[in-house]
């Protein structure tokens, strides 16, 4: 997933992108709003600063949405009410005060996207989908999965894991996250088992780089071409 | 209320003013009343002199029984027209002639003036007499005959209508003086008025800009030129005060907001480095990024003082009770969590004056401090109460805990910017809490009043003008 950081400060810039690559996000970044409005249609999502040296963010956040319904998040060092009331008046799918938390961030995209995606599948049925990675393919829309042709039968929970690291190929799913989508909860001993399902899934597969693990962060499918979006 | 600074500088300029003049007619008008009185006694004693004068004359010439006869006739005639008693006496005092009674003849003051006439001596101008002295004008010449003193001429006039002419002088002079005061009291009270208008002016504007107002000016367009000048330089220092209040409102806000970049980048680099590191150091970098995140709400904090104080109040009249109420049902919760009893305390109700939002988060910090520093199982009361021993016109909203409390030294200081008690340090917070408070309250006269539990913990109330 291709992100825009929209930001005049450097070091804020580079720290928040090394964040999100770790994420596995396509990071790019603007440094003016001329530069954020010029990259617009490489991004899937975009960060927007509000002090912009060019241009006020505010008037960036309006243009976007003029021609555009990329979701956007605000991330400023604003933390007035009614620069928070603006931002989203003007189209901004949220907004969050600077210093922001990058797991936090995360979770807030996925939340924009889901919403993004809620409005689409009304007219594209996009959980239709077939994610092909390598020599497997997944099904979404009937439930199943094959290796080279064949099908592999999988449990429930199983199926929701690998659907879930399906819907976004490349990006990274914290630990946390996958937790609370498949099984609803959280807490410190559901993280043994979704690394026994996520054993048990790469065994069935007989794929192990499928599942790639990314340290420190969780785990995403290194899909051959997006499936979707 | 307050009394207006002009009215008793006004009373001491306008008597200090009365006094001056009063002493500037005193001044002027004694020495014209004394010349005034003067003058009358010595027309007078002129003109009876010149009588004397012309009755010794012809008694000097007078040569026998018929002379004397005719003499006495005119002195006769004398005292019918002007009333006063004319005589001519021998040297030795025998009485001659005279115009009718010899009664005034047998006064003190005819025997000495007799007396010096009879030596030779002329009439001396008499010394001054006050009106209300009925003493008559006695006037009394030498008879000479071929160079010899063989007589004396006297007149005895009554002095009392010159006298009353007198004092009709001295009452004009008085009633002029008394219009002249008039005019000039009311001269000076608009001449004291012109001047203190700026002064009162400077007054009110110092007192509202003492409360917090700092939009206060002054008028600098009448009164005399020094007090003009001296408005003008007022209103540039309430500029100047008002401008660096905003620069220095301007900073904090602004650093805190400037900070927030850099934090940020090093909380992300952080957080970065924990998902790369080994479990240890990962816990220990979550640690420092919770640190990261301590210093951001004592940023927000500041800010949010520095909005505080920038914002304006705007009081109304609230039912304290339903504030107290509301509060309470939202901080249950919490209170709930760490097993805390929180409850409002039944109490008669009670109207403060204050704004609703300001005394919310004034509430708010103060529970939240009183269930931060209780322990479990303890209560937290709330109520309403009068103000002990003090003020009828304020109210207390207070909230009593069980925690630990406060010594005496700590006491003084709480609400203090950043102050925190020694054994609070490692607390979540800032110490901006009460302080906040404290800003919030002072626009309207609410004060933070803090004081030791009955048994222990600590009280921490807001100090309310009520309207019951």
């Amino acid at each position: 997933m291709r992100l825009l950081i929209v930001e005049d400060d450097n070091r804020v810039a580079a720290a928040l992108a090394g964040v999100m690559a770790r994420h596995g996000f396509t990071v790019f970044r603007a440094a003016t709003g001329a530069e954020a409005l010029a990259r617009l249609p490489d991004a899937d999502v975009v960060l927007l600063d509000l002090g912009l040296p060019d241009t006020d963010g505010f008037d960036v956040c309006r243009r976007i949405r003029a021609g555009s319904d990329v979701p956007v998040i605000v991330v400023t060092a604003r933390a007035e009410l009614s620069a928070r009331i603006h931002g989203l008046n003007l189209g901004a799918d949220d907004y969050m005060v600077k210093p922001v938390n990058g797991a936090e961030l995360v979770a807030r995209i996925h939340a924009v996207m889901r919403r993004g995606r809620g409005d689409a599948a009304r007219g594209r049925d996009d959980d239709d989908r077939t994610v092909v990675a390598g020599p497997v393919t997944i099904d979404l829309a009937v439930r199943t999965v094959h290796v080279g042709g064949a099908p592999v039968v999988l449990t429930r929970r199983e199926f929701d894991l690998l659907a879930a690291l399906a819907r976004q190929p490349g990006l990274v799913y914290r630990r946390g996250q996958l937790v609370a989508e498949v099984w609803g909860t959280y807490d410190a001993s559901a993280e043994r088992t979704l690394e026994v399902h996520i054993g048990s899934l790469r065994a069935k597969l007989g794929d192990h780089a499928l599942i790639e693990t990314v340290r420190g962060v969780g785990y995403r499918i290194v899909a051959d071409a997006p499936g979707g979006r | 209320m307050r009394r207006a600074v002009g009215d008793g500088m006004r009373g001491r300029l306008l008597s200090i003013l009365l006094v001056l003049m009063g002493l500037v007619l005193l001044a002027l008008g004694v020495p014209l009343g004394r010349s005034l009185a003067d003058r009358q006694q010595q027309d007078m004693f002129l003109d009876r002199l010149g009588d004397t004068t012309r009755f010794a004359s012809q008694a000097g010439q007078a040569s026998g029984p018929v002379d004397l006869g005719l003499l006495r006739e005119g002195l006769v005639r004398y005292q019918s027209v002007y009333g006063a008693t004319a005589a001519v006496l021998a040297p030795d005092g025998a009485v001659l002639a005279v115009s009718g009674s010899t009664g005034p003849l047998g006064l003190d003051e005819v025997r000495q003036r007799v007396a010096n006439a009879a030596a030779g001596r002329l009439s001396d101008v008499p010394g001054f007499a006050w009106p209300w002295d009925h003493r008559p004008l006695v006037v009394a010449e030498p008879v000479y005959r071929a160079g010899d003193v063989v007589g004396v001429a006297v007149t005895v006039s009554p002095a009392d209508r010159m006298r009353a002419a007198v004092l009709r002088g001295w009452a004009a002079i008085a009633g002029i003086a008394l219009v002249g005061l008039v005019l000039f009291v009311l001269a000076a009270t608009r001449l004291t008025a012109w001047v203190l208008r700026p002064v009162r002016r400077l007054d009110a504007a110092a007192h509202t800009i003492a409360t917090g107002d700092l939009d206060a000016r002054v008028a600098a367009d009448t009164g005399p030129p020094e007090l003009r000048r001296l408005a003008s330089a007022f209103n540039e220092m309430t500029d100047a005060l008002a401008a660096a209040l905003e620069q220095q409102r301007a900073f904090v806000a602004n650093a805190s907001h400037q900070l927030r970049n850099p934090l940020g980048a090093l909380l992300l680099r952080v957080e970065h480095a924990a998902m790369e590191a080994s479990p240890e150091v990962a816990t220990e970098l979550a640690e420092a990024e919770e640190e990261g995140r301590r210093l951001s709400r004592v940023l927000d904090d500041l800010l949010a003082v520095a909005r505080l104080e920038n914002a304006r109040a705007e009081p109304r009249r609230l039912d304290a009770v339903a504030l107290l109420a509301d509060r309470v049902r939202n901080w249950r919760v919490v209170a709930a969590k760490r097993g805390i009893d929180l409850m409002l305390e039944p109490t008669p109700g009670a109207w403060v004056v204050a704004d609703p939002t300001a005394l919310g988060s004034c509430l708010d910090a103060i529970l939240d401090n009183a269930l931060k520093f209780s322990g479990e199982g303890t209560t937290v009361r709330v109520t309403v109460r009068d103000v002990p021993g003090a003020d009828p016109r304020m109210v207390d909203l207070a909230v009593a805990d069980e925690g630990p409390g406060l010594d005496a030294g700590e006491l003084a200081r709480v609400g203090e910017r950043f102050w925190r008690g020694a054994r609070d340090q490692n607390e979540p917070g800032s110490g901006l809490g009460l302080s906040i408070v404290r800003t919030l309250m002072d626009p309207y006269g609410g004060r933070l009043h803090v004081e030791p539990g009955a048994a222990r913990g600590l009280v921490v109330a807001v100090r309310l003008p009520t309207d019951r």
